[in-house]
């Protein structure tokens, strides 16, 4: 792998962690746990998220991340994000690579 | 708000009604953070001022980001940033019509967008800038109007999308004003303009932080999506 290749994994698997916060900061007490892997689901009709929570996800991932790397990332909810079919948030996993991409991008310029 | 000393945003800072928003934040013990293109001369313990074009994405966002990091929260935003260009549409170019929606409608745009999502988690309070030129269908101000009109489309909506978290967004309309923005319009036309009032006089600084006063109140939190305009101009 590539250096490249392997700071996009490193950053991947960061950003997968933060997603995981900001999913725990959005449990509602007494309801049903929401479930955390790279697989859970975001946007759909299986997603656990109403179109609020999600909204507050998107966001609070984003403030996470841009406290985590230090620095302003492009806004996440671009043209594509509502897509079911191509959305990266689609899944945690999606989501994550797809910020590690904006993050890498943006630090490379 | 905003009971006491709060955080406020407020843009185009560097003269006219967004100077005078300034001090008279300031003064009543609010943290006021400004910005405009240029470099302001204005020095006032609890205000400090960014360079930045509204419409530019990325660099509003760092100045969010600092915003965040500093602070935790904001309180207000003021979206007074405004240009306009009178001219008759036979002659107005492009340019002109991509300038005036950038800053005007781009601007306030980002900057809600930024300060919702820090204003989230506490509530705030949102005031965007339109003009009486709107409701006024001014002939010569074609795009400045227009302009306007998106901005209090853009209250309205964004005022039912914030509600959840707490957020009101209004507007104020002022009728003229003696700024920049008027000062190349001839007298003719600026009386005929005022005698379409209801009260024929120019519009002041403070009838305008009159109305912002009023939608900043602790007990304004129930105002959200109204355009007020001044002089007695009725929007519709």
């Amino acid at each position: 792998m590539s250096k490249k290749g392997g700071e996009v994994t490193d950053i991947r698997l960061r950003v997968q962690q933060l997603i995981y916060e900001a999913i725990d900061d959005l449990q509602e007490a007494g309801k049903e746990r929401i479930e955390k892997t790279p697989e859970t689901v975001l946007l759909g009709r299986s997603s656990a998220f109403d179109s609020l929570k999600l909204v507050n996800l998107i966001v609070a991932v984003e403030q996470r991340v841009e406290e985590e790397f230090g620095f302003a990332i492009s806004a996440i909810a671009n043209e594509k994000a509502m897509s079911e079919k191509s959305s990266p948030l689609r899944s945690v996993s999606t989501l994550a690579e797809f910020i590690a991409g904006i993050i890498s991008e943006q630090r490379h310029g | 708000m905003v009971n006491s000393a709060g955080i406020m945003l407020i843009t185009g800072t560097r003269k006219g009604i967004g100077r005078y928003l300034v001090e008279h934040y300031v003064k009543k013990g609010n943290r006021v953070i400004g910005c405009s293109r240029q470099p302001t001369d204005l020095k006032l313990d609890g205000y400090e001022h960014f360079c930045l074009d509204v419409a530019d994405e990325p660099r509003v966002k760092e100045v969010f980001f600092e915003i965040r990091k500093k602070y935790g929260h904001l309180d207000v935003l003021i979206n007074n940033a405004g240009i306009a260009s009178m001219n008759h549409i036979l002659l107005t170019p492009v340019s002109t019509v991509t300038s005036i929606f950038n800053t005007n409608v781009i601007g306030t745009f980002i900057f809600c967008r930024e300060a919702a999502k820090i204003m989230k988690k506490t509530g705030g309070r949102i005031v965007n800038f339109s003009t009486a030129a709107t409701p006024l269908r001014l002939e010569g101000e074609a795009i400045y109007a227009a302009s306007k009109a998106a901005v209090v489309s853009l209250t309205e909506i964004l005022a039912r999308e914030l509600a959840d978290f707490k957020i009101t967004v209004n507007a104020v309309g002022p009728s003229p004003l003696k700024t920049d923005l008027t000062r190349g319009v001839p007298q003719d036309k600026m009386d005929r303009l005022i005698n379409r009032q209801a009260i024929r006089r120019f519009a002041e600084f403070r009838d305008v932080s009159n109305v912002i006063d009023f939608f900043l109140k602790p007990e304004s939190d129930f105002i959200t999506g109204q355009i007020v305009y001044l002089g007695g101009i009725t929007g519709s």
